[in-house]
């Protein structure tokens, strides 16, 4: 079993959105960023692994272990944090896990404990009484504090500082120094991602637009601004999310249909965040222009 | 079972400081009972009614705070969680009538009332009735809709129509209450105790199979 997640032809189907065909794989010891703009879909694939929402179609696997037939087994090796801490607010650490811990056979309160002392959180704190940053952590102590193999984050950088958010990524970085151990780390911020994800999946409006490797996302495209008059036909239209604005054009452009371009439109190194905004913008182009040059 | 020990442990944590504050409710009851009506068949189904209003509290914080969410990423199936629901109703239900026959021994040396065991037992039974009656109806709608305070604003219009009827038949406009069935039936002691058992049973049966057949498909 080499692969921590496989989603495969993911489908469900709402009365005002539907989650297409969905597909990707996850590998054991890696980070994949899950990642797409708000309402694309990233908790409903999360809802869906953790058997929440029945699905219309697909196979999700998780550990190798189809994850409804194995459902007990596979939740005991994995750890989930969303975005609100879904625990009764008048408990405090103690509380959280005299509820929790009787769930989970590897349930280690050393560690738990120990994980509260490393994030300076007070074990007799009530839960209403925390920062958000605060809440992140105990969750993620609580998530963390039996044996996962997996850990699947639900938009848990959402209203955090910047401070927060790089306490955040350096815990999760050293969890997955082990092989065994891999995270799914859904977000809308996509410069965490950037710091540390090794995959990448990108949804938006239901529907998978990339997944793959992080760099050979980056390393595909590249922005470019300008004068628009200077593009030609062709290369406009392979202009992904082509945007006027008062000093010119600027748009997401593939990397290897550069050379044509006129010396006077200026190029820059695309980050994740200019793939989700310009392809926002233009999806269908974008996915178009990866499918045909990732093959 | 482990399982469902689990979640009843973690229900009793969301709940335990509601209960304390109940239970004192229900000792205000049956010494209203016992000292103004000098009757203590009353004590048992007054219990009843507001324990199961009592066995709504976890499900209402639940709900509140989305902890139906957590429990969906621990490991336990949805089943262990309908089940986990149904025995935290009856626990309470159990602890309904271990509390009444506390009350009402602690009612009848303090206030000097003597009484009838089988009028007491057969009232108790009328309680369970009522219990398994509103539980059976509420947690299928809990499952399917998470209706969380129906079963509190039930178990309060069950309690003040039991109270009506009771005044009806003081003021002389109805000719049975609850009371004179409860006197009557004393007659037919252990059939009437085996088929009012019976019945809520099988309220509570048929009630578990819909709550899985609704809750096992749904999206939460």
């Amino acid at each position: 079993m080499n692969n921590s997640l496989e989603v495969t032809d993911l489908c469900k189907n709402f009365r005002d959105f539907n989650l297409n065909h969905i597909n990707f794989t996850l590998p054991r010891g890696y980070i994949m960023g899950f990642i797409g703009p708000n309402g694309s879909g990233k908790t409903t694939v999360i809802k869906l692994i953790l058997n929440m929402l029945k699905k219309d179609q697909g196979i999700i696997k998780v550990f190798g272990q189809d994850h409804i037939h194995q459902e007990v087994d596979i939740k005991e090796n994995i750890g989930v944090v969303f975005e609100a801490p879904y625990y009764i607010p008048d408990w405090n650490l103690m509380d959280l896990e005299a509820s929790v811990k009787p769930f989970y056979k590897t349930w280690n309160s050393h560690r738990y404990y120990s994980l509260l002392k490393d994030f300076e959180l007070n074990k007799n704190q009530k839960i209403k009484t925390l920062s958000k940053g605060m809440k992140l952590k105990f969750m993620i102590a609580a998530a963390l504090a039996h044996e996962t193999k997996l850990l699947i984050l639900d938009e848990p950088t959402s209203g955090l500082d910047a401070v927060s958010r790089d306490e955040l990524l350096g815990i999760l970085g050293d969890y997955v120094t082990s092989e065994e151990k891999s995270i799914l780390f859904s977000s809308h911020i996509t410069s965490d991602l950037e710091k540390i994800a090794d995959y990448i999946t990108f949804i938006h409006k239901g529907e998978l637009i990339y997944t793959g490797t992080k760099d050979e996302l980056l390393e595909k495209y590249c922005v470019i601004k300008g004068d628009g008059s200077k593009l030609t036909g062709e290369q406009y239209e392979t202009v992904i999310g082509y945007t006027e604005n008062t000093t010119g054009f600027e748009g997401l452009y593939p990397l290897k249909a550069l050379s044509g371009l006129s010396a006077n439109i200026v190029t820059d190194t695309a980050t994740l965040d200019d793939i989700i905004l310009f392809t926002n913008r233009n999806k269908v182009a974008f996915k178009c222009n990866t499918n045909e040059r990732l093959g | 079972m482990e399982k469902l020990r689990h979640i009843l442990h973690f229900d009793l944590i969301t709940t335990r400081k509601s209960v304390a504050i109940l239970l004192s409710v229900y000792f205000v009851f049956g010494i209203y009972y016992a000292y103004f009506l000098e009757d203590l068949k009353a004590v048992p189904i007054s219990i009843m009614i507001w324990v199961t209003s009592l066995t709504g509290l976890p499900f209402q914080l639940n709900e509140k705070y989305g902890v139906n969410y957590l429990l969906a990423t621990f490991p336990i199936r949805r089943k262990n969680i309908i089940q986990g629901r149904y025995l935290y109703s009856l626990l309470f239900g159990a602890i309904g009538i271990s509390l009444s026959e506390i009350m009402i021994c602690i009612l009848a040396s303090f206030f000097h009332i003597g009484f009838d065991h089988r009028q007491i037992y057969l009232s108790l039974c009328f309680g369970v009735l009522i219990f398994s009656l509103i539980i059976s109806v509420y947690l299928p709608m809990y499952f399917w809709f998470t209706h969380v305070h129906m079963l509190m604003v039930s178990s309060v219009f069950v309690y003040f129509f039991y109270i009506l009827l009771e005044q009806l038949y003081y003021l002389g406009i109805l000719n049975v209450s609850i009371d004179t069935a409860i006197v009557g039936l004393c007659h037919y002691f252990m059939l009437a105790i085996a088929i009012i058992f019976l019945i809520s049973a099988i309220l509570v049966i048929c009630s578990y199979c819909i709550s899985c057949k609704l809750f096992l498909n749904k999206d939460i």
